[in-house]
């Protein structure tokens, strides 16, 4: 069965930059900057986008690009095809069990943006109180009932409003999905990032005009940019600044290499790379840096700015901002600007969560798309309600999955194509048809440096992994994780089964 | 806002976005 292309250069940079460009952009990224030593975090972010990120992300294109022109678009196949192991091949599900747990949870998540741009529409947030003790207090309590976490005992009781929104969402992802890659992800891609620009930068002009309140937005950049050197020697602010570098640009998950298995051999991948990679730090620095944290600081002050940083992403973009939008004039259309901009950066990452099990049934079992795509729609829906319904199992599959699985996927990726495949083959394979030359330097950081960074980091994850591992404070938390290990075993054996002859 | 905040704030900003415009115009460039 020929394999689906991208239709233009351009669709796919921006295809791979909405992979990246996500949540975490507007909402994550400000948040640790401000808990991490402000101007200082830059330090270890930097370094680590450098020796760290740029390597790793080339890493997956050069994968996903060798594996797609044989016909694989998933790490379990590319990794066996390589090493012509069947081992690498079961540890290679991981590459899809990844993308489809983060997008159990990530769609939910998605979905409140979505339902936060229509309340805001409908002018439906609770009013400011300026008198009252805590200003917050409201738009808390809203957040709570909307999502349910506010509810009693074990589960979770979203609102109705919540539940249908979610439902919507899904099927808006699932439409584009099944639309494919140039008719329906490149399309999607072509549309929104062009939206997502415009909306981030009149976001960033109202924030920058803003009367003062409490401080004034300079104060809001200062908050963010001013360095504590005091921080730099802190492990915690490496391991933030790492992490963040992980979640930005979509590395580990899985969806870079299905992404890139749609090139054609013709195809470049130094320069596509460094686009994507420069839109979503131009995305996150520029403009992720200069909406929420800066209006917060306008209306809070630097001290409430702090508190409001250590309880969340969640608590700035879902509790905060809509005070604020809920104060100034024509609120309810920035509000709905807000939570638009974060619907469109959600979404373009969610259809990337989805494609790499639509790809693996494709290439591995030889389901046409629309089959592939109702079969992983299926299972979806029954196993995305856990996050929805059980408390405490969103987090722990974030825990297993967004923190720690990235960072053992990464490396898996590096093992097979830089130390089996041989740098002199990864070196090879990276400059083919590429349209711009990359410094030689980075031949030795692949092969040396990041290598070393990432076994840091998994040895400094390792005395938190094993306490999380022996530990369950709720049922969410017991199934949560049955539910990772589930898919993959599951993916496993059917891997096993797996009639299509990799290697 | 201090002066290394400033400092660090513009050769960030500044960094990434030549980084940006770059290599879109080299892609625009190419199509």
């Amino acid at each position: 069965m020929e394999r689906e292309r991208w239709a233009t250069r351009i669709g796919l940079v921006l295809a791979m930059a909405g992979n990246a460009v996500g949540l975490g952009n507007f909402l994550r990224f400000p948040v640790q900057a401000a808990e991490n030593g402000g101007g200082a975090f830059m330090i270890p972010y930097i370094i680590a986008f450098v020796l760290m990120g740029i390597p790793l992300m080339w890493i997956e294109w050069g994968l996903g690009r060798y594996g797609g022109l044989r016909g694989h678009g998933t790490t379990p196949a590319i990794f066996e095809y390589i090493t012509k192991s069947r081992f690498f091949g079961y540890l290679g599900v991981l590459g899809v069990v990844m993308p489809f747990g983060v997008a159990m949870y990530y769609m939910y998540i998605e979905s409140w943006t979505l339902g936060y741009s229509i309340k805001a529409l409908l002018n439906a947030f609770p009013k400011v109180d300026t008198n009252a003790p805590d200003i917050l207090k409201p738009f808390r309590d809203a957040f709570l009932n909307y999502t349910g976490f506010g509810s009693e005992g074990l589960f979770l009781k979203p609102s109705i409003m919540a539940y249908i929104v979610f439902l919507i969402t899904v099927a808006i992802n699932f439409y584009f999905v099944y639309r494919g890659i140039a008719k329906g992800i490149e399309i999607l891609a072509r549309i929104a990032m062009p939206m997502l620009f415009i909306l981030a930068v009149v976001l960033a002009i109202r924030v920058f005009t803003l009367p003062k309140v409490s401080a004034t937005a300079l104060d809001g950049l200062g908050f963010l940019w001013n360095p504590d050197f005091s921080r730099i020697l802190d492990a915690n602010t490496w391991l933030s600044a790492i992490g963040q570098i992980f979640f930005t640009l979509s590395i580990g998950f899985g969806t870079l290499i299905t992404y890139a298995s749609y090139l054609r051999k013709k195809d470049d991948i130094a320069l596509g790379g460094l686009a994507a990679a420069s839109t979503n730090e131009f995305v996150e620095v520029v403009l992720g840096a200069s909406i929420a944290i800066p209006a917060a600081v306008v209306f809070f002050g630097v001290a409430s700015t702090v508190e409001i940083a250590k309880e969340g992403a969640f608590s700035l973009g879902f509790i905060s901002i809509p005070a604020i939008f809920s104060y100034i004039p024509l609120g309810n259309i920035f509000g709905f600007m807000w939570f638009f901009l974060l619907f469109l950066a959600g979404i373009t990452s969610s259809v990337a969560l989805l494609q790499p099990m639509i790809a693996f049934l494709q290439d591995e079992f030889g389901y046409s798309r629309k089959k592939a795509v109702l079969t992983v729609a299926f299972v979806m829906f029954f196993m995305m309600h856990i996050p929805v319904v059980f408390k405490g199992a969103l987090d722990e599959m974030d825990f297993w999955i967004g923190t720690f699985g990235l960072v053992l996927l990464a490396f898996l990726e590096l093992v097979v194509f830089v130390w089996i495949f041989g740098i002199d083959n990864a070196w090879r394979e990276l400059n083919m048809s590429a349209k711009i030359k990359i410094p030689i330097v980075f031949k030795y950081i692949m092969a040396y440096i990041t290598p070393i960074f990432l076994i840091v980091i998994m040895v400094s994850f390792a005395p938190v992994l094993l306490k999380k591992a022996f530990t369950f404070s709720s049922l969410g938390e017991i199934i949560g994780r049955t539910a990772i290990l589930l898919v993959f075993v599951v993916l496993a054996i059917m891997y096993s089964r797996s009639r299509r002859k990799v290697a | 806002m201090t002066l290394e905040g400033w400092i660090f704030m513009l050769s960030v900003w500044l960094a990434v976005g030549t980084l940006f415009v770059w290599s879109y115009y080299k892609i625009l460039k190419e199509e």
